[in-house]
């Protein structure tokens, strides 16, 4: 399950309990903040009939919360602009209740006022399963063996699993997998290779000069590949090549 | 990645981490790289063993169980038994395995290498555009280089290993020593010596036979049998050689067996004629049917009446007989200590009565 699917859920089993919610993803300031009214049954216009300022939305919502229990629910919050963040900070001083789904969300403000719930990534099964089902839902017929390659590239996400079925349906060119499932072996690799220098110390502890020379050239080769490792180009946090 | 990457990457670590060049080896280091593809039956283990890839493929991502240190755990706990028909094999198993799925932590996916702990995948270098995809050309390059190691490796390992090829390339005696110290109980040692005699200044450039090493210094014998001491004159200022280059190679295959002599007021003759004829020649066998022998003699005589006693010495090259301290007035004794001397060097010898103490080197086979 993922954070939108438990948003979703979360909001239909609310409904379900007739508890009043509002279940938005942030946009521009503005048509958040109108959403939420909508979403509520907040005005949204003024007795001309001309839309309300952000800032006149935001005290009515606020005025409406007051008066009337209702849960707050915003999807992708960590797209949330500062002003908002604000606005809901304030909000929840008040005691609204409210949950925001984020992915890796920001380590401050409202973030940090809220109580944590981290969603494991998916067991494979489960991935599995999702996978199936929409390979199914789309029409796919894929052995075990391409959903297993398939599933590789998802990691523990299910909106990525969905993804790679639509690329594999689309027939596109297999990409570097954007789940972010990775340890950086570099380290480990240098620090292996680094064991190569304990050479020298043995070959000096048994007066062997050989041993002790190419140990020394090892040592110099591991710092160089160390070098170049540390220079090579850091990984992007754009998509594509 | 592909198939042959794999097992590329699996015989040059192998021929490098065990200096062998043993094809059954390498082998199976080849074979076990494509292991850990049998979690998908479209590889080449996959068809090999498909209703364990079937199996696997159902219920694992690819690259997952089998692309682990668990199952590389698991490969070398049951290949165990293994090592006692041969470690070398199982020690290939096990590295070809290793292998064949740490290669594919160079690729855009990774591998799961801890799973079941963890089902992140290990990857090398963080950045993806610098990994490897499947079946690219830098893929194709990755394995020319690999094949290049991996010719390179079964050089080394033909030639006497890493360390072997390092001392050949150095060209030092510190490298002689060391492949004396290994080999000289089982092969005669040579070397192809390039230096400067210290007393006459000339050049050398020519093969010898390492007969002993001491510290960083090498006894030497050319082809007309003259000997000398061999090294780095700063180190060693003793030296008839001061030596430039040296490379040292196995000559033929030696057999060593050492006696020891001890005798007191017999003549010399009788206690070394009996051993092998003294007509002055390196010894032939002392017992039939055995291969000829070369023999050097070490230790000391004490003789008696010997203070006519005259002895070949020379400034230029080894001395294997040399008189020690001052002779006896009296009673005309004199001490000789003997070093790597060969029945030649001892026959003017022959007729002195004494007593001695000698440690007997004979080497069967080998080129006199």
């Amino acid at each position: 399950m993922g954070k939108s699917h438990l948003a979703r859920s979360v909001a239909e089993a609310l409904r379900q309990s007739s508890v009043h919610v509002a279940l938005v993803m942030p946009s521009t300031p503005k048509q958040t903040v109108l959403d939420i009214a909508t979403q509520l049954g907040v005005v949204v216009v003024n007795d001309d009939g001309k839309q309300l300022t952000q800032a006149q939305l935001q005290a009515d919502i606020a005025a409406f919360l007051f008066q009337q229990p209702a849960v707050l629910l915003i999807d992708d919050a960590h797209r949330l602009p500062v002003s908002l963040r604000v606005w809901l900070e304030q909000l929840l001083a008040r005691g609204q209740p409210l949950a925001l789904f984020a992915t890796h969300p920001p380590r401050k403000d409202i973030f940090l006022k809220l109580p944590r719930l981290e969603l494991k990534p998916l067991a494979h099964a489960q991935i599995r399963a999702l996978m199936r089902a929409a390979a199914d839902e789309q029409t796919l017929a894929l052995s075990p063996g391409k959903l297993a390659s398939l599933q590789e590239r998802a990691g523990g996400n299910p909106m990525l699993a969905r993804r790679v079925l639509d690329e594999e349906r689309l027939g596109l060119e297999e990409t570097a997998p954007d789940h972010t499932q990775w340890i950086d072996g570099t380290p480990l690799l240098i620090a292996g290779l680094l064991v190569l220098s304990a050479i020298r110390f043995i070959g000096r502890g048994l007066h062997q000069t050989d041993l002790y020379l190419l140990g020394g050239i090892l040592a110099v080769a591991v710092g160089i590949v160390r070098l170049l490792l540390a220079s090579l180009p850091r990984k992007s946090n754009h998509l594509g090549k | 990645m592909l198939a042959k990457t794999h097992s590329l990457f699996a015989l040059t670590v192998t021929a490098f981490a065990l200096e062998t060049a043993d094809w059954k080896v390498l082998a199976v280091a080849a074979i076990a790289s494509q292991l850990p593809d049998v979690d998908t039956s479209s590889s080449l283990a996959g068809r090999v063993l498909l209703p364990l890839a079937r199996w696997l493929e159902n219920r694992f991502p690819h690259r997952t169980v089998t692309h682990s240190v668990l199952a590389t755990g698991a490969v070398a706990l049951l290949a165990w038994p293994l090592r006692w028909h041969s470690v070398p094999v199982w020690s290939a198993l096990v590295l070809g395995y290793g292998c064949g799925w740490f290669g594919d932590v160079f690729t855009k996916s990774g591998v799961a290498a801890f799973y079941p702990l963890s089902s992140a995948r290990l990857v090398i270098p963080a950045n993806p555009r610098l990994r490897l995809a499947t079946g690219s050309r830098a893929e194709f390059v990755v394995c020319g280089a690999l094949l290049l190691a991996f010719f390179w490796s079964l050089h080394l390992n033909t030639n006497g290993g890493l360390l072997r090829s390092f001392n050949l390339w150095l060209a030092q005696p510190e490298g002689v020593a060391a492949l004396f110290a290994r080999e000289s109980t089982r092969h005669q040692i040579l070397a192809h010596l390039e230096g400067r005699l210290v007393t006459s200044a000339r050049l050398v450039k020519e093969d010898v036979e390492v007969l002993e090493v001491e510290g960083e210094r090498l006894l030497v014998r050319d082809a007309r049998g003259q000997r000398f001491w061999a090294g780095h004159t700063q180190s060693c200022p003793n030296c008839h050689l001061d030596i430039h280059r040296v490379q040292a190679r196995l000559g033929a295959p030696v057999v060593i067996e050492t006696r020891e002599l001890h005798w007191q007021e017999e003549e010399l003759q009788t206690v070394i004629g009996g051993w092998w004829p003294v007509d002055g020649k390196d010894a032939p066998p002392t017992t039939d049917h055995q291969p000829p022998a070369t023999v050097f003699l070490s230790g000391e005589l004490t003789l008696r009446d010997a203070d006519g006693l005259r002895l070949p010495t020379s400034w230029q090259q080894f001395n294997p007989v040399e008189v020690v301290g001052n002779p006896d007035e009296w009673t005309r004794v004199r001490t000789l200590r003997l070093r790597a001397a060969t029945p030649a060097d001892i026959a003017p010898l022959h007729r002195y009565f004494g007593s001695g103490h000698l440690v007997v080197r004979i080497i069967r086979g080998g080129n006199p």
